[in-house]
């Protein structure tokens, strides 16, 4: 009968799960964001060329804006292309199957971890509702939707920590594990942190198992084939496109910017002490390291970054805030928890780090894998609430039960409704601009115009050339035969970049206003850089105005008029006669 | 005489900011209800059944926190039994708190938010399902949102800690409380809790503190007030660490604590 109820409780999770990231995947956010359609369009290029855009072989790294992004997410969504074309959906179905494949090992993880007497309460136990509320927790979702990395990082994390308890038992599983984890490093930036440091700390701890006799031998295969996968990662990994993430963006590299609390103009004595950059760098990282503990950022204020988070939805429902307090305390109290105690401390301090060494405050996506561990505690705080409730009432069990029951049911149900409201909702009317709305519509309207003349698409506040060539599934070859940024052996090394794409008769530049005016053409841009006096100025023919769902104009497709322009301006132009 | 170093810059640091930072009469304002807290503390210690009776003059000194000996007193309620002191001693801070009423009710979340309630409008007319809409955007949520917003910028440790860095809140002063490095004594002393021996006062008056700033449109400095209950919890921490079987980390803390808290000093006395 526990059985039964048990699995009737996992496929509704997993119902739950997929409801949450299948319904209407591809579709909300409408818009594309660059880095997707980049990612795409590179997965593209693969599949019919073996090449990514700048026309390298199978890159290791790919080279994209510069920010050279990992490639396990990008390989996954080659195969996907032939099945089911270039399109939104396809491109974040890898996020979605993976967001999903990740409860399951969470769930078994949680279960083989729990001490077998401690955290349950008949039904009630901590591995179904962990895995509930990671079904249902926002933070998974958002990157569960979208095209990033990070939660197909996540499954091979847990996947490898998964295998490396089972392969305690049964040491043959320890190459599974080897094989999850080597392929979790590449998958997402902050991962080259987070697996290593779990990884060490869980050899320390085990070294007298993994060095037995029984298991001497798998740990050595293992290891071998986990440096095997990571071997292409290992050839590159001291090359300046391999470390631009991390030199970039860290809050040590006093080169690009000074430490929070850096005293300007100070020159006297004391100032060596107080802007010593050992101290403030210190100082900074705490900082940021504590914030993701907050339960402010955590509840209420959520990721700053508008395609980080939903609006009106923190990383986690308000309703959890208490149990996190709660289950943060027994963990550090109570002494019977046994390995799971041990591995939610071991993530909750490691998961963080990657993220604390940038400078963007409480930067959901980098510490992603912080999900997991808070997760079990506020998992731990309700079982222990239940514990105590019907231990301060124990004439009423039954009501206690039943009001709990109801009280769970109406918290999922809010939740869901929460979620369809913040995503599918709010998410579409206020930050369609962030998710690059609208370049579907003007990939569109591109094809119905006259396609001999050329095509100016402005690009100084944006890189749309990565969008045009989703939307257009433009013939990779010719793309990668018309433009160049760096030779191919440089590929890892030079960090130049070049913003001018050619795109068939698409060309992605700055607009010049002193000469694009004077031949035939269309210029696209936003409402900055076309704007309603410019149109009349240059008497500029609107084609068609791509508005937001707020009704404000995201881009303007506008055709020019020489004649025209010529004509109407007294002292004339070389360029008009 | 190291751990009394320690003690006395982590607890002068949030005072001497304010007082630095505010003129002397605002000064007062915000550590007056200190010293009526302190005065009840003593009492408490003491064993004398009137230590509710100084909390009753924070009104009057600073209207804003009118709420607190009324909300102390309730929670004082829920583990002792009701007499005819505490009776009174409600009574009397209910007549505080309407005395008070006029300068209170201006400087609350309950205040008219013209601007959030045409954001509730504007976002009920998103939604096909007027049911849905009002679930989610509906006025008694602005109450509700502000007063999460505040409870939970007064339980983030980065606020005392390091001045809500990174991510610091317009209308607030951003002021470092406490030097970073005692955030281990801090959370070491909670660790210990068990221990203190005046932790139900110590827990009153925190959580008494949290809510009736919580209701305030802008609280800070007024959380001056919460510098009492949270030293007593720091100082714990460092009595706690700094016992005598635990010699190795109290001269790891030490260290840290002094080469991380000498260039906090300096920057607070050059600015």
């Amino acid at each position: 009968m526990k059985n039964t109820i048990t699995l009737i409780l996992l496929l509704a999770i997993l119902f739950f799960a997929i409801i949450t990231r299948f319904y209407k995947l591809g579709l909300a956010p409408a818009g594309l964001y660059l880095d997707e359609a980049a990612q795409g369009y590179n997965a593209y290029s693969i599949l019919l060329t073996g090449r990514d855009e700048f026309g390298k072989s199978f890159p290791v790294v790919f080279r994209s804006f510069t920010d050279f992004k990992t490639p396990v997410y990008i390989y996954l969504v080659v195969p996907l292309i032939s099945i089911f074309d270039l399109t939104k959906f396809t491109v974040r179905l890898p996020s979605a199957i993976f967001s999903i494949l990740t409860l399951p090992f969470f769930f078994l993880l949680v279960k083989n971890l729990r001490p077998k007497k401690e955290l349950r309460y008949g039904i009630l136990n901590l591995e179904t509702i962990s895995a509930l509320l990671l079904a249902i927790s926002p933070w998974h979702i958002l990157f569960g939707r979208t095209n990033f990395e990070t939660n197909v990082a996540i499954f091979f994390f847990i996947a490898g920590l998964y295998f490396f308890y089972k392969g305690l038992r049964k040491p043959w599983i320890l190459i599974l594990s080897a094989v999850f984890f080597a392929i979790a490093i590449p998958s997402y930036h902050s991962q080259r942190i987070i697996t290593p440091l779990t990884i060490l700390v869980l050899f320390i701890k085990y070294r007298k198992i993994l060095f037995s006799e029984k298991h001497r031998k798998f740990l050595y295969i293992g290891l071998l084939v986990g440096f095997i996968i990571l071997l292409p990662t290992l050839s590159v990994m001291t090359t300046p496109g391999f470390l631009r993430r991390a030199s970039g963006l860290n809050i040590f590299n006093q080169k690009t910017q000074h430490s929070a609390g850096f005293v300007e103009n100070c020159n006297n004595t004391y100032c060596l002490i107080i802007n010593n950059p050992f101290y403030l760098s210190i100082k900074e990282f705490t900082a940021l390291y504590t914030s993701y503990f907050s339960p402010r950022n955590m509840f209420i204020l959520g990721d700053s970054g508008p395609r980080s988070s939903f609006p009106e939805l923190s990383t986690y429902f308000l309703w959890q805030l208490p149990f996190y307090i709660y289950g943060l305390w027994i963990l550090l109290k109570n002494k019977k928890l046994g390995e799971i105690k041990f591995l939610t401390i071991t993530l909750l301090l490691i998961t963080p780090i990657p993220a604390s060494v940038t400078r963007d405050p409480y930067s959901t996506i980098r510490s992603q894998p912080l999900v997991i561990p808070q997760i079990i505690i506020i998992s731990i705080g309700i079982i222990f609430f239940y514990a105590k409730l019907k231990k301060l009432f124990p004439r009423y069990k039954l009501l206690i039960y039943l009001l709990v029951s109801s009280a769970s049911l109406g918290l999922i149900i809010y939740s869901l409704f929460k979620l369809y409201s913040s995503v599918l909702i709010l998410n579409e009317y206020y930050r369609a601009e962030y998710w690059n709305y609208g370049w579907e519509e003007v990939a569109k309207s591109i094809e119905t115009i006259d396609q001999k003349m050329p095509i100016v698409v402005d690009n100084s506040r944006s890189e749309p050339y990565s969008q045009l060539l989703f939307f257009l599934k433009f013939d990779p070859g010719k793309y990668q035969q018309n433009n160049f940024e760096v030779p191919i052996n440089e590929y890892y090394f030079n960090l130049n970049r070049n913003k001018t794409k050619t795109i068939g008769n698409i060309i992605t530049r700055l607009i010049i206003w002193g000469e694009d005016i004077y031949k035939d053409q269309y210029l696209i841009g936003d409402n900055l850089s076309i704007s309603a006096s410019q149109i009349e100025e240059h008497k500029l023919e609107i084609i068609k105005e791509v508005t937001y769902p707020d009704g404000s104009i995201a881009f303007i497709i506008v055709k020019t008029n020489p004649k025209e322009k010529c004509a109407s301006l007294s002292v004339k132009p070389p360029v008009c006669k | 005489m190291n751990k009394k170093l320690i003690l006395l810059t982590s607890l002068l640091f949030w005072p001497y900011q304010i007082f630095a930072f505010n003129n002397f009469h605002n000064f007062s304002i915000y550590s007056l209800p200190i010293v009526f807290l302190f005065l009840s503390y003593y009492l408490h210690r003491k064993g004398s059944h009137f230590f509710l009776l100084p909390t009753l003059l924070i009104p009057f000194v600073e209207p804003k926190l009118a709420t607190f000996p009324l909300l102390f007193m309730l929670f004082y309620l829920i583990k002792h039994k009701i007499n005819r002191c505490i009776v009174l001693c409600i009574f009397t801070a209910v007549i505080a708190l309407f005395f008070n009423w006029p300068s209170f009710t201006g400087q609350t979340i309950f205040h008219l938010d013209y601007e959030r309630k045409q954001e509730i409008i504007r976002n009920t007319k998103l939604y096909n399902n007027i049911f849905l809409a009002r679930t989610f955007h509906n006025k008694p949520r602005i109450v509700i949102d502000k007063f999460n917003d505040r409870f939970t910028a007064l339980i983030d440790p980065n606020n005392y800690f390091f001045g809500f860095a990174p991510r610091q809140i317009s209308e607030n002063q951003n002021i470092v409380k406490y030097p970073f490095v005692a955030l281990l004594f801090f959370f070491y002393g909670i660790y210990r809790i068990q221990n203190l021996k005046q932790k139900d006062i110590v827990i009153l008056s925190l959580i008494s503190g949290l809510i009736s700033l919580s209701i305030l449109t802008v609280f800070d400095k007024n959380d001056l007030i919460l510098w009492l209950p949270i030293s007593i919890i720091i100082i714990h921490g460092i009595n706690e660490l700094f016992a005598k079987h635990h010699k190795k980390e109290r001269n790891i803390f030490s260290l840290l604590f002094w080469a991380f808290s000498i260039p906090e000093i300096i920057t607070i006395l050059v600015k």
